[in-house]
């Protein structure tokens, strides 16, 4: 049993999950409905001019500014990424299969790193392509009403880049949330908790202690995606040095998750 | 003989949000030799599947030691647990994939092949139904499928916890012939179970565990017989004329409930015959007086807990 095959089978594991496959589902219909969007909403040449940040102006794929089309899908990918791995962890054992798997896969800490391996490896490749999807879903209302101005060749460089950086993200988030799933044996526990770190407690340190704000996740996570300082906060964070946090953040969690699991007694079928 | 599983004072405590720890396993000391079907029994709540999870590397010992295929659990559990299929308590599989898919899972882990999936399947009775959702199944047919993936291996060791749970008569006596098979063909079938009549007709030894100890161990016949009391029963029309005939050639006898006890071994059973039929009495039954592993069971558990 090699650790390779592992996490193929980890892979084609978390593939069978029914609510991974809805996931992708609920993407690949959501970039439809997004290229339709886009599409209906450039056909009025005058209200199409008004709107300067449209996606049917391709410039605005990314660069533009903070609200630019991909990292309007990169908010929904991490989202997805959360609940995904979460899942692909919390469900073992809920349904019970874990106590199967171990009978397989007695070296818990191989099993642990083949399924980190996988779902870092699964969001990465879905996340890239789902983007790829969500940009050409506009492609026809460019073609049709709109304009490629704007994308010179450093653009169309830095497009893949940004593509590749909102996977890594995805990527990252997806295996924080199999390490939080699997310290608390639970799906909805682990979303629990990443909803409440995000949304509550990352917020109220940021509100009230703005110069902590660039130890907090979202905000390294901003700075990673964009490449480049944010621009409305009150501190300065080099993008290597925020890639390198979420890193460390990261391999703290997988570090603990790994431990208990292979610690604590499985007693549960 | 080699010993296919070996526990020394093997101890496992679970600790409590509130009062002392709760022992499941007390200084349990197992040796199950290789070959053959092992029956492993005990009541509710008597750490048979701590037991099999401490061996198996799911819940740590708290002290002791267990080795399966002469190898140090958990800490070779790698190395061993190639040539052991287990079940332990309900085997759980993905409920929305077919029990083909499922194991076809489990087989790629260690390489192994459709075909061997397919003979498993069919060992199990469950090949027409093998591209049926797991969902759909019912608790029996899941234990099937567990002893199917359990199978999959092709494994030289079987440590099955209640396989036999929620199966019906058929399924049972179907699942006994396969462990039987098993056992015969050279494998150690380690089975826990508390349904004492299939494990009486399924398993050539048998270990007795109850609040975490165990209480007895050997093969069946050889516990049965140390457990029966030597003596014959015997019926007849007149068990008065009888019992006096008896008595006045000198044997022991008792009048027990509808028949007459004598206190002789079965290889005295013409003996008995020739004396009652001297004396114009004819017998209608004479069998010896035997315990079935049930009531040895109960009388074992029953006896411990008066100790308690």
């Amino acid at each position: 049993m090699t650790f390779l095959r592992l996490t193929v089978v980890e892979m084609r594991r978390a593939l069978h999950r029914r609510l991974v496959r809805w996931m992708v589902v609920i993407a690949v219909v959501g970039c439809a409905v997004t290229g339709l969007v886009v599409f209906l909403s450039s056909a009025d040449p005058v209200r199409f001019a008004q709107d300067e940040g449209h996606p049917a102006r391709m410039a605005n794929w990314w660069g533009s500014g903070g609200d630019d089309f991909l990292t309007v899908a990169a908010l929904f990918l991490v989202v997805g990424a959360a609940i995904c791995g979460a899942s692909v962890a919390g469900a073992e054992w809920r349904a019970g299969t874990m106590t199967t798997m171990l009978t397989w896969v007695p070296s818990r800490v191989r099993l642990h790193g083949a399924r980190t391996c996988s779902a870092a490896l699964l969001a990465f490749v879905i996340s890239f392509l789902i983007q790829v999807l969500y940009l050409a879903s506009a492609v026809p209302a460019v073609a049709a009403h709109g304009s490629t101005a704007g994308t010179d060749a450093s653009w169309w460089a830095a497009l893949p880049l940004a593509m590749l950086r909102i996977s890594l993200v995805t990527s990252l988030v997806a295996v924080l949330a199999v390490s939080i799933a699997t310290i608390g044996r639970n799906t909805s526990a682990a979303l629990v908790v990443l909803a409440a770190w995000a949304l509550v407690i990352e917020r109220l340190v940021a509100g009230f202690w703005p110069r902590l704000a660039r130890f907090m996740i979202a905000e390294n996570v901003a700075i990673v995606v964009r490449w480049a300082k944010l621009s409305d906060v009150k501190f300065e964070r080099p993008p290597i040095v925020a890639l390198l946090a979420l890193v460390a953040y990261l391999a703290t969690v997988v570090a603990t998750a790994t431990t208990l699991f292979a610690r604590r007694d499985v007693v549960t079928t | 003989m080699t010993a296919i599983i070996e526990i020394e004072g093997l101890r496992k405590e679970y600790r409590r949000r509130r009062g002392r720890p709760f022992c499941a396993v007390d200084g349990l000391d197992l040796t199950v030799p290789e070959g053959g079907v092992f029956g492993f029994l005990g009541p509710n709540g008597s750490g048979k599947t701590t037991t099999i999870r401490c061996m198996l590397g799911l819940v740590s010992a708290t002290s002791g030691t267990t080795a399966v295929l002469g190898r140090v659990t958990p800490g070779e559990l790698s190395t061993v647990m190639p040539n052991v299929g287990a079940i332990v308590e309900t085997p759980a599989m993905f409920p929305t994939m077919t029990a083909r898919e499922n194991l076809h899972l489990l087989g790629a882990i260690d390489g192994i092949g459709r075909r061997r999936v397919a003979e498993s399947l069919d060992a199990v009775g469950l090949g027409e139904r093998a591209d049926h959702k797991v969902r759909t199944y019912s608790l029996g047919m899941r234990q099937r499928l567990g002893l199917a993936a359990a199978l999959l291996k092709d494994p030289a060791l079987l440590i099955l916890d209640e396989p036999e749970n929620g199966l019906d008569p058929a399924g049972m006596r179907e699942i006994r012939e396969l462990l039987r098979l098993l056992g015969r063909e050279g494998r150690t079938v380690f089975v826990s179970s508390h349904l004492l009549t299939e494990v009486e007709q399924t398993c050539d030894r048998v270990a007795i565990l109850d609040r975490g100890r165990l209480v007895l161990s050997g093969r069946v016949d050889d516990v049965l017989a140390e457990a029966s009391r030597p003596s014959l029963l015997v019926v007849l029309d007149d068990m008065d004329a009888g019992a006096e005939t008896l008595r006045s050639a000198g044997l022991s006898v008792a009048v027990d409930g509808g028949h007459l006890r004598v206190a002789l071994p079965a290889s005295d059973a013409a003996h008995v015959t020739r004396l009652l039929a001297d004396a114009g009495l004819y017998v209608s039954e004479l069998r010896p007086d035997s315990v079935s592993l049930e009531e040895l069971f109960l009388s074992i558990t029953a006896h411990e807990e008066v100790l308690s």
